[in-house]
């Protein structure tokens, strides 16, 4: 006998709950809640009722005699019933997914307060690596799923918002500038577009780690994909959410040098020189500096030992955003604002950003009918401090290089005289007199040179939608990212008279450039979507997409160097013939797509899909690849009957490929404008003599390209222990990735020197942990903990170049070189090192007694770490929430030209080996023979310390290779959230303060105490994570914040 | 659908150029890589100059401590930036039939060629630049790479230049500008100056007989050779259009006095008074001219700003020939098939014009009878020898790869026994480097460089740099 029931859902928090599905077990009846969480059902008094609704646990109750059931469901602390935004924006239960995903809430990203959405990343997901390039306001973020698979192609995830996916293009120079030697001479980082959005309108980010949760977005997912969804309004009353925040920046990492030893070379005093290769400083006064005017300044000669970090001010950042939002059950709305305000720790503001967002999100669901769109607007304005060597041909020095070729006795900031003309010291500052002629005057420099980026734009999409049929909607959603950029660098010229102290210094021509930069991306995707129920136990959910997309980029290049006007920075302060060049690309796409999941008794899972595109960038015939995948995913602890310890218990196992199409014009051979290199350093450029010209590009067409195939295995375990206060999530994945499109440098006799083409493979293995553990859960206090365990094992496991050197050079600096070589790691570094006989000793020349570089590299190590480990935890007491995160990074090199520039100038703390006295090289021999070899007796000798260290011909550039281990503590924050019932007589709904910092702990071994190894100079792709060139100081923030809601 | 995807033609790059586009670029390319790479090297390996002990850029040239990726940039730049290029003008030139255009691709590839042969020995020549085809090129010896040049070169000068086709071509750098007739002349007589220069490298070598009769067959056949130098001088003092010597030791560089003044040459010139030429080559540091001995850039007693500075600027006309050397080369030729009159004739206007190529006032006294450049009428020839090369030596400032192909080929300037401080040292001769990696010998080669070896299976084997070059002596 059926009655009627009805009653309340309500949710832990008091709030009422729409939507929730109100079955009657062993039946397909089934209801869900209204907007006021009511429900009316009929039943058999002997039936039961099951309450389910997405990220909270469930309820069974049995109807017995009632006729008002309320229920209360409590939000599922493990949220492993939750739903989680998958690829195309669709929604799907996360039991029911057969590969590993990771979420991470608003909270998390906003806790302490980063201005960069993506560096909250770091250290959340096991598999998710992050790299911030430097402590600079709006620096670059690398990140990386799943390690590195393409050998030159991209290796970064494909970021979607809202189901579009966006551009994330990096503005460093090595993506802006023509000549690739602007990596080492003067490159800035103007950050990556990811980074330009308000972290606080992110409702939520999803990382879709392995093929078969991102295959469906076709190619460009292939190292899987980063879904962020933004928040919008709800039904219910308008509110209002403020939230600011002040944060101060400091230099976390300098150097760490010698203090014992004194300006000088070769162990003699010498007033003029930029290094500490001097005498043992002594204290006592000397003259330093040039003779101007018949005078002379006197210093103590002693240990500056802050001189480093005294030339840095405090940086700071202001973070405010506003939000308007509300709703009704038909329509609702949130209106955004944001801005960011950030000087970084070099003095002025030669390195800051500025943000302004406005987002506007709106929905209205009409009968059968929806519509859903979400705008937004970004002005970025940065400016960036340049790294690398320096560019007297040009812009001029870099900062960074300039300061660490300061003799430990000297003081920096003593050089800021320049900046005063009224200072007795002035005149031994500037240009001609400074104290020597092998470094300029640091201010000088930075008062000297300066850069803008300024950009606009604006990202969304529009979502329409119809229910066609009750099992049936269709959906129609396009998106764009359009961004507009203009960048601007400039140095002044700084000639030195020729009758100066430092007449034998370069002059520096100075230069402007000037960079625009358009990119536009268009998407689009119709989707049919499919639910229905067969029978009480099957299921079906299904889709079937077809997808159009297009990506162009527009660039235009001037630059002039040779200023005539002194501090007048325009293209038009120059005699010299510009450098120009203008580039447009444009790629398109085609794609269908389906994919269907069959559900059984809500505990099994089978889901296939497959995809197929049609790209402009493969030869015309052969542009179609198609890739299917598949997962199952099993939730045992649903069917067999386990210990009540152990409540949950999934399974999964997935199968996936993904194919990759080439960057545009590689199919067919071009001419290109005339530039002709001219020795190490210069080039000779068309137009000359009056001509204009081309040249056959050294880039041979490739009219028989494929894609790129990644397949990947993955399978996974879930597990929820003790009322599912510890939850386990473990995946195993097995990547492979053939047929790389890769960049194959060609013998040059051939005519050619490169050639797009499908060789060699890339495997990459690896298994992720994330523990989850609650070890104190009471009704006032919880304290919760998660451990992420990630290890990669990368090989790659062919290159195709059989008889070649059977490697890839993808970068090198002064002979450090970073290959990908069968065998190794994707990304390996080598470096000479010494000659050493069978037993290894090193051996020397018998004349100097200095060790003899081997021709052989050494393989010094991989790029990537060995492990990673993520600790975050959290304690919540009556309001009071502490939070704290940090990543150990265990193994791994980088290259450090920061490294070499210390060892060169006699500043590394490494080079007081023997007190600078001459030394035999400890266990060295010298050859006699053929094959025989003797102790060494010869001794380096005073002179030769340097060279022993710091001279180019020597074998000691294995110094300037690093270990990349590292611990960071990354945020820590203390919040205070105000009680509701304390703000019931106020206008306020709800209020916190509380105080963060980010980045305030960085330990590293012994054996780097240079820099901080996540520095990086060279921009965001592979070639370009391997070190640092002259990079500058990474920063520890620290700020309070303020959230208010009305 | 497919249309729509039809978008994968660059539009930054055009697909199909004419060759009088290409040109320029072509000549450039050989221009830059021997001007640049090859006059340093040359200058250093010629003791003209030496690395400063101030600084480090060419401490791994002036000690002979070569890699193997040393000299991968200028190899690429030869062959994918410049020969490339000519075999580009050469095929389209020869489709059009302007044989004026084919005459000047091959002459100057040849001559890239020839550089490339005398650094290298064994070079990829006849599977060269076919990349659709061959992706791993053989090396060809250097005896058949010298004959398969010869080969070519009297190839370009049999075409028919009346053919109506071989039009003037404006965009040649070089002897562009001129009527058609006076362009090819100009060309036929750079080819001739370039045979007589391939010949006269294998005069030490098994190959010398023959040579030797090749030289008489073009000397008694009134051959037509360069009457003034083949240059190029459109160099402007402006980033990216300078001397690219200049450009890439000086301009581009941190520091540009990387290049001081080697004593080799310093006490030779003192020694014969020469302070003139001195001064044009080099300028003085606070204590006046002052030379670094060879190699000696560890040298820490020295003042950095001691040596002298060697000379260059940013408009320096680069020579593919000079007319000095024109005229040495026959000085030489002559002296070889026993014409002494003509010898004495060819040198005595070889030393003048080496003075005029650096503006420098020649004193006619220097040649004459008992000057100290006299030309040794009653010596033996090779006291003759001697003489011509100790003066082209001196005159091939900013060109020392000649001099120093020169010298391992005719031995002259002789190899010093002692250091040239020792008082016995003979002024001009040269020593071995301070901080010689391969002992007390002179180098002879550059190693096969790793761009090559890496993507080449074809690439021979490692050599060392004491390895001779197949014609040297």
């Amino acid at each position: 006998q059926d009655k009627q029931v009805s009653g309340v859902v309500t949710a832990d928090d008091g709030s009422v709950l729409p939507g929730v599905n109100v079955t009657l077990k062993g039946t397909t009846r089934g209801i869900t809640s209204d907007i006021d969480g009511k429900y009316t059902i009929t039943a058999p008094s002997s039936g039961t009722l099951v309450f389910s609704f997405v990220g909270y646990l469930s309820q069974s109750i049995v109807v017995g005699s009632k006729s008002t059931i309320n229920v209360t469901l409590v939000a599922d602390a493990q949220q492993l019933g939750e739903v989680v935004v998958t690829a195309l924006g669709i929604s799907r239960e996360r039991k029911s997914l057969g590969y590993s995903t990771a979420t991470i809430a608003n909270t998390s990203i906003t806790e302490a307060r980063n201005t960069s959405p993506l560096d909250a990343l770091n250290a959340r997901v096991p598999g998710l690596s992050v790299n911030t390039a430097s402590g600079a306001p709006g620096a670059s973020t690398v990140l990386n799923i799943r390690g590195f698979n393409s050998v030159t192609g991209n290796n970064q995830p494909l970021f979607v918002i809202d189901g579009v996916p966006m551009n994330n293009r990096g503005n460093t120079s090595s993506t802006n500038a023509q000549n690739g030697n602007d990596d080492f001479n003067r490159s800035m980082d103007f950050g990556n577009q990811m980074n330009d959005i308000n972290p606080n309108e992110i409702e939520s980010i999803t990382v879709l780690k392995g093929i078969s949760a991102s295959a469906l977005y076709g190619s460009r997912a292939a190292n899987g994909a980063i879904l962020i969804t933004t928040k919008r309004g709800k039904s219910g009353k308008t509110q209002v959410d403020i939230s600011s925040s002040f944060a101060r920046s400091q230099v976390l990492r300098v150097p760490h040098l010698q203090n014992t030893y004194g300006q000088g070379w070769s162990g003699l005093f010498d007033r003029i020189e930029n290094g500490s290769w001097g005498p043992k400083l002594d204290g006592k006064t000397r003259l330093w500096g040039n003779v101007v005017d018949n005078s002379q300044m006197l210093k103590p000669f002693s240990a500056q030992e802050d001189n480093l970090k005294d030339f840095f001010d405090k940086g700071y950042e202001w973070n405010n955003s506003i939000a308007v939002s509300g709703g009704t059950e038909t329509a609702n709305y949130r209106v955004a604002y944001s801005n960011a305000t950030a000087d970084g720790v070099v003095p002025t503001n030669a390195d800051s950003y500025k943000r302004n967002t406005l987002s506007l999100n709106g929905g209205l669901k009409l009968d059968k009918f929806s519509v859903n769109s979400n705008i937004n607007y970004v002005h970025k304005n940065q400016k960036a401090v340049a790294t690398g060597q320096g560019d007297d041909a040009g812009g001029g020095k870099v900062v960074w290089q300039e300061i660490i070729q300061i003799p430990r006795d000297h003081s920096i900031v003593d050089s800021k005289a320049l900046l005063d003309p009224n200072s007795p010291y002035y005149k031994f500052m500037t240009l001609d007199n400074y104290f020597t002629p092998y470094a300029q005057n640091p201010y000088w420099t930075l008062y000297n040179q300066g850069n803008n980026y300024d950009e606009d734009r604006i990202f969304g999409n529009i979502e329409f939608g119809y229910q066609l049929l009750k099992n049936l909607d269709v959906r129609y959603r396009v998106g764009g990212d359009y961004s507009d950029a203009f960048q601007k660098d400039w140095g002044n010229v700084g000639k030195i008279s020729d009758s100066a102290p430092n007449s034998s210094a370069n002059d520096v021509f100075g230069g402007v450039s000037q960079l625009a930069r358009q990119n536009r991306q268009f998407n689009s995707d119709l989707i049919f979507n499919f639910k229905h129920n067969f029978g009480s136990r099957f299921d079906v959910q299904a889709f079937f997409g077809h997808n159009l997309n297009e990506r162009t980029a527009q660039t235009n290049f001037a630059k002039v160097t040779n200023l005539d006007l002194p501090g007048f920075y325009s293209l038009s302060n120059s005699s010299v013939t510009p450098t120009t060049f203008a580039t447009t690309s444009k790629r398109r796409l085609v794609g269908i797509y389906g994919q269907a999941t069959f559900g059984f008794d809500n505990w099994l899972y089978l889901t296939v899909g497959a995809r197929n595109d049609w790209t402009s960038t493969l030869p015309k015939g052969k542009n179609s690849y198609f890739y299917p995948s598949a997962s199952i995913s099993a939730v045992l602890s649903d069917v067999f009957k386990l210990p009540a310890e152990i409540p949950f218990v999934k399974v999964r196992f997935a199968a996936a490929s993904a194919g990759n199409d080439a960057d545009p014009y590689q199919v067919y051979s071009v001419y290109v404008p005339g530039s002709v290199r001219a020795g190490g350093f210069g080039n000779i450029n068309f137009p000359f003599g009056g001509l204009n010209a081309y040249e056959v590009s050294n880039n041979l067409g490739n009219q028989n390209l494929k894609p790129e195939i990644s397949t990947e295995y993955e399978g996974g375990l879930e597990l929820g222990f003790f009322g599912r206060r510890v939850g386990l999530d473990l995946s195993y994945y097995n990547k492979l990735t053939k047929n790389q499109i890769i960049s194959l440098a060609l013998e040059p006799a051939t005519g050619a020197t490169t050639q797009t083409v499908n060789l060699g493979s890339v495997r990459n293995k690896g298994v992720e942990l994330a523990l989850n553990l609650i070890p104190v859960r009471t009704e006032k206090l919880e304290w919760g903990v998660t451990v992420n365990y990630n290890k990669i094992w990368n090989e790659v496991e062919s290159l195709g170049l059989e008889g070649g050197s059977g490697n890839i050079l993808l970068n090198s600096s002064y002979n450090v070189k970073l290959r990908a070589v069968v065998g190794k790691p994707l990304g390996a570094i080598y470096s000479p090192d010494v000659q050493r006989d069978p037993s290894g000793n090193i051996i020397v020349n018998p004349t100097n007694g200095l060790p003899l570089v081997s021709s052989e590299e050494t393989y010094r190590g991989s790029i990537n770490p060995n492990y990673t480990l993520g600790v975050s935890t959290y304690l919540d007491y009556k309001g009071f929430k502490f939070s704290a995160n940090g990543d150990y990074r265990n193994g791994g090199v980088f290259y450090s030209y920061t490294a070499r520039l210390n060892y060169f100038n006699g500043n590394a703390y490494m080079s007081q080996y023997n007190d600078r006295e001459p030394f035999v090289v400890p266990g060295s021999v010298v050859k006699v023979g053929e094959d025989s070899y003797a102790p060494n007796t010869m001794p380096v000798s005073r002179a030769d310390v340097f060279t022993y260290y710091g001279g180019s011909t020597s074998a000691n550039e294995y110094n300037h290779v690093l270990p990349k281990t590292f611990f960071k503590l990354r945020n820590v924050s203390l919040t205070y959230s105000v009680p509701k019932k304390a703000l019931a007589k106020l206008p306020v709904r709800g209020a916190s303060v509380g105080v963060f910092g980010r980045n305030l702990v960085l330990w590293t071994p012994k054996a780097n105490h240079v820099v901080d190894p996540e520095a990086n100079t060279f921009g965001t792709s592979l070639k370009n994570l391997y070190g640092e060139f002259a990079a500058g100081p990474s920063t520890a923030t620290y700020g309070v914040q303020l959230n208010l809601s009305f | 659908c497919n249309d729509w995807l039809d978008v994968n033609e660059d539009p930054n790059n055009p697909t199909n150029v004419a060759p009088e586009f290409v040109l320029p670029a072509a000549q450039a390319s050989i221009v830059a890589s021997v001007g640049s790479d090859m006059a340093i090297i040359g200058g250093l390996w010629s003791q003209h100059w030496t690395q400063s002990n101030a600084s480090s850029q060419y401490r791994n040239i002036d000690s002979y401590d070569l890699n193997p990726s040393d000299y991968n940039n200028m190899w690429t730049e030869f062959y994918a930036g410049g020969l490339n290029d000519l075999e580009d003008v050469k095929i389209k030139a020869t489709a059009s039939g302007n044989n004026n255009m084919v005459l000047q691709a091959i002459a100057v590839q040849s001559f890239g060629y020839q550089m490339l042969a005398d650094f290298f020995d064994k070079i990829p020549l006849t599977e060269a630049l076919q990349v659709e085809t061959i992706k791993a090129p053989k090396y060809d010896d250097g005896p058949a790479v010298y004959a398969e040049l010869l080969k070519r070169l009297d190839a370009a000068l049999a075409l028919d230049f009346n053919n109506g086709k071989s039009t003037a071509v404006a965009s040649d750098l070089i002897f562009g500008g001129m009527s058609a007739d006076n362009q090819i002349d100009h060309w036929k007589r750079f080819v001739n100056t370039l045979k007589l220069k391939l010949y006269l490298r294998q005069t030490a070598s098994s190959n010398s007989a023959q040579a030797i009769a090749a030289i008489k067959a073009m000397l008694d056949a009134n051959t037509p050779f360069l009457e003034d130098h083949a240059a190029l001088t459109k160099f402007v003092d402006e980033p990216n259009r300078s001397n690219p010597l200049y450009e890439t030791n000086v301009r581009q560089l941190n520091t540009g006095t990387n290049l001081r003044l080697s004593r080799t040459l310093m006490t030779y010139l003192q020694a014969n008074n020469d302070d003139a030429r001195l001064a044009a080559y080099f300028t003085p540091g606070p204590t006046g001219q002052s030379g670094l001995e060879q190699g000696d850039f560890n040298n820490t007693t020295i003042a950095p700003g001691t040596p002298s500075v060697a000379r260059m600027t940013a408009t320096d006309p680069f020579y593919f020939f000079s007319i000095d050397e024109v005229y040495f080369l026959l000085s030489e030729a002559y002296l070889r098939i026993g014409n002494d009159a003509k010898a004495k004739e060819f040198y005595e206007k070889a030393v003048p014009a080496a003075y005029a190529k650096f503006n420098v006032a020649f004193d006619a006294k220097k040649i004459a009878k008992g000057g100290v450049y006299e030309y040794p009428s009653t010596g033996t020839m090779e006291a003759k020898l001697k003489v011509i090369m100790y003066q082209k030596w001196v005159a091939m400032f900013r060109q020392g790869y000649e001099s120093y192909l020169d010298q391992a080929r005719t031995g002259y300037p002789e190899k010093s026994p002692v250091r040239s401080t020792a008082t016995s040292y003979v002024p001009g001769q040269w020593t071995v480097s301070e901080e010689s990696v391969i002992g007390n010998e002179l180098p002879k080669r550059l190693p096969y460089t790793s761009a090559s070896r890496d993507g080449n299976i074809n690439a021979p084997a490692a050599v060392p740099v004491t390895a001779k070059v197949w014609w040297m002596k």
